[in-house]
Protein backbone atom coordinates (compact mmCIF):
# COMPACT_ATOMS: atom_id res chain seq x y z
CA UNK A 1 0.00 0.00 0.00
CA UNK A 2 2.76 2.41 0.96
CA UNK A 3 4.37 2.30 -2.48
CA UNK A 4 1.31 3.95 -4.06
CA UNK A 5 1.35 6.94 -1.72
CA UNK A 6 2.84 10.07 -3.22
CA UNK A 7 5.50 11.38 -0.77
CA UNK A 8 4.13 14.92 -1.11
CA UNK A 9 0.66 13.74 -0.13
CA UNK A 10 2.07 11.77 2.79
CA UNK A 11 3.91 14.87 4.00
CA UNK A 12 0.79 16.99 3.65
CA UNK A 13 -1.24 14.45 5.58
CA UNK A 14 1.39 14.45 8.32
CA UNK A 15 1.30 18.24 8.56
CA UNK A 16 -2.50 18.27 8.72
CA UNK A 17 -2.33 15.63 11.43
CA UNK A 18 -0.06 17.89 13.49
CA UNK A 19 -2.33 20.87 12.95
CA UNK A 20 -5.38 18.84 13.99
CA UNK A 21 -3.56 17.60 17.09
CA UNK A 22 -2.71 21.19 17.97
CA UNK A 23 -6.31 22.31 17.44
CA UNK A 24 -7.92 19.44 19.35
CA UNK A 25 -7.08 20.61 22.91
CA UNK A 26 -9.00 23.87 22.41
CA UNK A 27 -12.10 21.93 21.39
CA UNK A 28 -11.59 19.55 24.29
CA UNK A 29 -11.24 22.30 26.90
CA UNK A 30 -14.30 24.11 25.52
CA UNK A 31 -16.28 20.89 25.86
CA UNK A 32 -15.06 20.21 29.38
CA UNK A 33 -16.20 23.61 30.62
CA UNK A 34 -19.73 23.33 29.23
CA UNK A 35 -20.37 19.58 29.51
CA UNK A 36 -21.87 19.88 32.98
CA UNK A 37 -24.01 22.90 32.13
CA UNK A 38 -25.59 21.68 28.93
CA UNK A 39 -27.35 18.51 27.83
CA UNK A 40 -26.73 17.09 24.38
CA UNK A 41 -30.30 17.98 23.41
CA UNK A 42 -29.87 21.62 24.52
CA UNK A 43 -26.58 21.78 22.64
CA UNK A 44 -28.14 20.55 19.41
CA UNK A 45 -31.21 22.78 19.77
CA UNK A 46 -29.00 25.85 20.29
CA UNK A 47 -26.83 24.96 17.30
CA UNK A 48 -29.84 24.28 15.07
CA UNK A 49 -31.49 27.58 15.98
CA UNK A 50 -28.26 29.49 15.27
CA UNK A 51 -27.96 27.66 11.94
CA UNK A 52 -31.55 28.60 11.07
CA UNK A 53 -30.71 32.22 11.95
CA UNK A 54 -27.69 32.15 9.62
CA UNK A 55 -25.26 32.88 12.46
CA UNK A 56 -23.33 29.62 12.11
CA UNK A 57 -23.22 26.84 9.54
CA UNK A 58 -21.67 23.60 8.40
CA UNK A 59 -18.18 23.84 6.91
CA UNK A 60 -16.32 21.70 4.36
CA UNK A 61 -13.94 20.44 7.05
CA UNK A 62 -16.82 18.63 8.79
CA UNK A 63 -17.20 21.12 11.66
CA UNK A 64 -19.64 23.94 12.48
CA UNK A 65 -18.24 27.44 12.05
CA UNK A 66 -19.15 31.08 12.68
CA UNK A 67 -20.63 33.07 9.79
CA UNK A 68 -21.89 36.20 11.60
CA UNK A 69 -19.43 36.96 14.39
CA UNK A 70 -21.33 40.04 15.63
CA UNK A 71 -24.45 37.95 16.35
CA UNK A 72 -22.62 35.24 18.32
CA UNK A 73 -23.61 34.71 21.96
CA UNK A 74 -21.78 32.81 24.72
CA UNK A 75 -24.50 30.13 24.59
CA UNK A 76 -24.08 29.57 20.86
CA UNK A 77 -20.30 29.54 21.20
CA UNK A 78 -20.45 26.96 24.00
CA UNK A 79 -22.90 24.72 22.14
CA UNK A 80 -20.87 24.93 18.94
CA UNK A 81 -17.65 24.19 20.84
CA UNK A 82 -19.12 21.12 22.48
CA UNK A 83 -20.52 19.82 19.20
CA UNK A 84 -17.19 20.34 17.43
CA UNK A 85 -15.30 18.66 20.27
CA UNK A 86 -17.57 15.62 19.98
CA UNK A 87 -17.11 15.53 16.23
CA UNK A 88 -13.32 15.85 16.56
CA UNK A 89 -13.26 12.68 18.62
CA UNK A 90 -15.45 10.81 16.11
CA UNK A 91 -13.28 11.96 13.20
CA UNK A 92 -10.16 10.88 15.08
CA UNK A 93 -11.67 7.41 15.62
CA UNK A 94 -12.90 7.05 12.03
CA UNK A 95 -9.59 8.24 10.57
CA UNK A 96 -7.66 5.83 12.73
CA UNK A 97 -9.96 2.90 11.89
CA UNK A 98 -9.59 3.56 8.15
CA UNK A 99 -5.84 4.15 8.31
CA UNK A 100 -6.01 7.84 7.46
CA UNK A 101 -6.41 11.19 9.22
CA UNK A 102 -9.11 12.92 11.24
CA UNK A 103 -9.08 15.71 8.63
CA UNK A 104 -9.99 13.23 5.89
CA UNK A 105 -12.80 11.88 8.10
CA UNK A 106 -14.11 15.43 8.54
CA UNK A 107 -14.20 15.90 4.79
CA UNK A 108 -16.00 12.57 4.38
CA UNK A 109 -18.56 13.66 6.97
CA UNK A 110 -19.26 16.92 5.12
CA UNK A 111 -19.62 15.16 1.75
CA UNK A 112 -22.05 12.63 3.22
CA UNK A 113 -24.20 15.25 5.00
CA UNK A 114 -24.09 18.01 2.39
CA UNK A 115 -27.37 17.06 0.67
CA UNK A 116 -29.13 17.12 4.08
CA UNK A 117 -28.35 20.81 4.73
CA UNK A 118 -31.82 22.45 4.71
CA UNK A 119 -32.71 25.06 2.11
CA UNK A 120 -32.00 28.56 3.38
CA UNK A 121 -29.16 27.50 5.70
CA UNK A 122 -25.60 28.62 5.13
CA UNK A 123 -22.55 26.42 4.59
CA UNK A 124 -18.89 27.18 3.95
CA UNK A 125 -17.61 25.41 0.85
CA UNK A 126 -14.16 23.90 0.31
CA UNK A 127 -12.89 27.24 -1.03
CA UNK A 128 -13.85 28.89 2.29
CA UNK A 129 -16.79 30.84 0.84
CA UNK A 130 -20.10 31.01 2.74
CA UNK A 131 -23.01 30.03 0.48
CA UNK A 132 -26.74 29.59 1.04
CA UNK A 133 -28.64 26.43 0.20
CA UNK B 1 37.11 16.81 20.62
CA UNK B 2 37.89 14.20 18.00
CA UNK B 3 36.79 14.55 14.45
CA UNK B 4 34.09 11.89 15.07
CA UNK B 5 32.77 13.71 18.13
CA UNK B 6 32.62 16.93 16.17
CA UNK B 7 30.71 15.20 13.41
CA UNK B 8 28.23 13.72 15.92
CA UNK B 9 27.78 17.08 17.64
CA UNK B 10 27.22 18.73 14.27
CA UNK B 11 24.64 16.14 13.30
CA UNK B 12 22.79 16.55 16.61
CA UNK B 13 22.79 20.32 16.18
CA UNK B 14 21.37 19.96 12.67
CA UNK B 15 18.66 17.55 13.84
CA UNK B 16 17.70 19.84 16.73
CA UNK B 17 17.50 22.79 14.36
CA UNK B 18 15.25 20.75 12.12
CA UNK B 19 13.00 19.74 15.02
CA UNK B 20 12.84 23.31 16.29
CA UNK B 21 11.84 24.63 12.87
CA UNK B 22 9.26 21.98 11.97
CA UNK B 23 6.24 23.49 13.81
CA UNK B 24 6.64 26.81 12.00
CA UNK B 25 6.19 25.15 8.60
CA UNK B 26 2.46 25.29 7.98
CA UNK B 27 1.32 23.94 4.64
CA UNK B 28 -2.37 24.59 4.06
CA UNK B 29 -3.93 21.58 2.36
CA UNK B 30 -7.69 21.55 2.66
CA UNK B 31 -9.37 18.36 3.92
CA UNK B 32 -11.33 17.88 0.69
CA UNK B 33 -8.06 17.63 -1.23
CA UNK B 34 -6.71 15.06 1.21
CA UNK B 35 -9.96 13.13 1.00
CA UNK B 36 -9.97 13.22 -2.80
CA UNK B 37 -6.41 11.85 -2.96
CA UNK B 38 -7.09 8.84 -0.74
CA UNK B 39 -6.82 5.41 -2.32
CA UNK B 40 -10.30 4.22 -3.32
CA UNK B 41 -10.27 1.34 -0.82
CA UNK B 42 -9.28 3.65 2.05
CA UNK B 43 -11.98 6.16 1.07
CA UNK B 44 -14.68 3.47 1.01
CA UNK B 45 -13.59 2.24 4.45
CA UNK B 46 -13.45 5.81 5.79
CA UNK B 47 -16.90 6.68 4.44
CA UNK B 48 -18.34 3.57 6.12
CA UNK B 49 -16.64 4.37 9.46
CA UNK B 50 -17.89 7.97 9.35
CA UNK B 51 -21.41 6.91 8.28
CA UNK B 52 -21.62 4.52 11.24
CA UNK B 53 -20.34 7.08 13.76
CA UNK B 54 -22.78 9.74 12.51
CA UNK B 55 -25.66 7.26 12.85
CA UNK B 56 -24.54 6.37 16.41
CA UNK B 57 -24.19 10.03 17.46
CA UNK B 58 -27.18 11.91 16.02
CA UNK B 59 -26.88 14.65 18.67
CA UNK B 60 -23.54 15.77 17.21
CA UNK B 61 -24.89 16.45 13.71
Amino acid sequence: MMKRINPAVAAAVAVIGLAAAAAAPSFASAAATVATAMSRQDMRATVNQAKADGIIGEMADGYVGVRLEDRMTPAIRAAMGEMNAGRAELYRQAGQAAGTTAAAAGASSYQQRFSAIPAGQWYRDDAGVWRQR
Amino acid sequence: MTRTEAAVAGTIALVMTGVACTPTVRVQVDPITIYAKLDADVRIRLDQEVRDLIAQNPDLF
